[in-house]
């Protein structure tokens, strides 16, 4: 067969090493593999329900739904600056992005355990793929989001062209927290509760249907360890133009995906050594 | 001749399987009474070394548990030496294990671009190569069907369609020569002689001796993770059935 794609005409395997090593050079040879997985991921999710662009939209519209009346009915300020309906919406779009993208994440080894027992590849892109694959589903759920905000009159300035930015920060930190709980739970299953009880809690102690503004000025900076803050906050400032851009909050919440991400990679390399023998 | 494959002094030691701790809370427990113990290792490949060169067809038999699939394991890189080193040479098809890989919920045609694309190929050049694999398993109405709708014959069939198919330059074959009927072995058998033909490098595990014999130029004997001998294949096998036959009458 001519014209064939060829992986290197020499591999070297040697015993897996200590220190922190990512091979990027051979994570881009397989770039093609990382295309088709993710377009298998999309296929999967999508092809199996008929109605699977609506399930993607109708959990945040109801959600907003909810949050909206109660606010209503409470009087309630929850010191938002902008049309409350978009805020919320664009929050929970984001928020489930993350908690879908890091919980298939974290599960990534074991799904694709037939793969990786019997074909080489770098495993490391099996923790890639989710990430990337979850974004469709964003996408999706976006349509509505431009809808709401015609409909409210809300519109996107210039740092619209931060949106990639504020994104690949996002897909980092999925990749960050779920690698280190897929590392984690292959040693054990308590860590998969774990990062379920994380993300369940996190929905209401995250700027997701209120703003930092309600929080006390003593508490704020306690309030913004958690590293997802920052960047729901500057998706928001990137789609609409009167919300203040946070930038000390989004400066450490790059600071802490990074952190976040070596940490993960370290105990992810410890345990690779084994995924064979685990899975 | 030009060498394709060398394993130097590697060695393996792998856990076993019974030992994991699933428990955090024993885990925990055993740490803080102090008697928290390494899970338990086993070494399945000791101080192996080995040089395949091209277009040899080494055949490796041995006892089970003797680490013969494990050998291909590692060649293929799915399992990394603990020391020592692999090198190899050329694109490898692994069968491991006929049909590993396919994911049950896509459709055939999707698994066979999804498995090219694994070992190497761009989805469009897979594309072109669909027809073929699919005529080849004789599964041309089931292209659409999702692969957890076949039998389990018909899904060997097409992982070993899909992996002659590419034409690779190392061939691993292990204990996959029981393909679907009478009919379809033959196509099979000669299929693979058209690959031992050419410039094909074959690694292939069988404990069926007949076929080794007929098969293979040089015979690696494994025996508790050790390479016992390597030599032409008549020689290892009289060597082989003599032990198994001493072993036999210390049994009785």
């Amino acid at each position: 067969m001519k014209n064939k794609l060829k992986y290197p005409t020499e591999i070297v395997i040697k015993p897996p090493s200590k220190s922190l090593n990512l091979d990027l050079k051979e994570i881009y040879r397989f770039r093609y593999l990382i295309g088709n997985l993710v377009w298998r991921d999309i296929r999967v999710q999508f092809n199996a329900m008929y109605l699977g662009v609506i399930w993607a939209t109708v959990r945040p519209l109801l959600m907003v739904t909810i949050f909206a009346v109660f606010r209503n009915w409470s009087g309630a300020s929850l010191h938002v600056p902008i049309p409350y309906s978009v805020y919320v919406y664009s929050g929970l779009i984001l928020w489930f992005y993350f908690t879908e993208a890091t919980t298939a994440t974290s599960k990534a080894l074991e799904k694709n355990a037939s793969l990786i027992t019997k074909i080489y590849f770098p495993r490391v892109i099996n923790l890639i793929v989710p990430a990337i694959a979850s974004l469709y589903g964003l996408g999706v759920a976006m349509f509505p989001l431009f809808c709401m905000m015609v409909w409210q009159g809300v519109y996107p300035g210039w740092r619209i062209f931060l949106l990639p930015f504020v994104l690949l920060q996002c897909m980092l930190l999925v990749n960050g927290v779920g690698t280190l709980f897929a590392a984690l739970s292959l040693e054990s299953k308590d860590f998969d509760k774990l990062l379920n009880q994380i993300l369940y809690i996190g929905l209401y102690v995250s700027p997701v249907f209120f703003a930092p503004g309600l929080i006390p000025e003593k508490g704020r900076l306690i309030y913004f360890l958690n590293p997802i803050a920052g960047t729901l906050l500057a998706f928001r400032s990137v789609l609409f133009n009167d919300f203040p851009f946070p930038l000390w909050q989004f400066i450490y919440s790059i600071i802490a995906t990074i952190v976040l991400l070596v940490i993960g990679l370290i105990i992810y390399q410890r345990v690779e050594a084994f995924i064979a023998d685990k899975l | 001749m030009q060498e394709v494959i060398r394993l130097e002094k590697v060695k393996l030691w792998r856990r076993t399987q019974e030992e994991f701790s699933y428990d955090l809370k024993k885990t925990v427990l055993s740490i803080a009474a102090g008697k928290y113990r390494q899970p338990a290792k086993k070494l399945v490949l000791n101080n192996v070394d080995l040089v395949v060169e091209k277009g040899e067809k080494v055949g490796i038999i041995g006892a089970n548990g003797s680490g013969k699939s494990t050998i291909l394991k590692v060649i293929c890189g799915i399992l990394k030496p603990s020391s020592g080193k692999v090198r190899v040479r050329g694109e490898i098809a692994p069968l491991i294990e006929l049909g590993a890989g396919f994911d049950p919920n896509l459709s055939v045609i999707d698994n066979i671009i999804l498995y090219g694309v694994m070992l190497g190929f761009s989805r469009w050049e897979m594309k072109q190569r669909v027809g073929l694999i699919l005529e080849f398993a004789e599964l041309e109405d089931y292209a659409l069907v999702p692969v957890k709708g076949l039998s389990s014959g018909m899904v060997a069939r097409l992982g070993f369609a899909i992996a002659t198919d590419v034409q690779p330059d190392i061939l691993i074959l292990d204990e996959v020569f029981s393909v679907g009927d009478e009919r379809f072995k033959q196509k099979c058998q000669y299929r693979m002689q058209q690959l031992w033909d050419e410039k094909t490098t074959v690694l292939l595990v069988s404990h069926d001796l007949d076929y080794v014999k007929e098969a293979c130029e040089v015979l690696i004997w494994l025996e508790k993770g050790e390479v016992r001998m390597v030599g032409g294949t008549d020689e290892i096998i009289d060597l082989y059935l003599i032990s198994s036959q001493t072993k036999k009458s210390t049994i009785k």
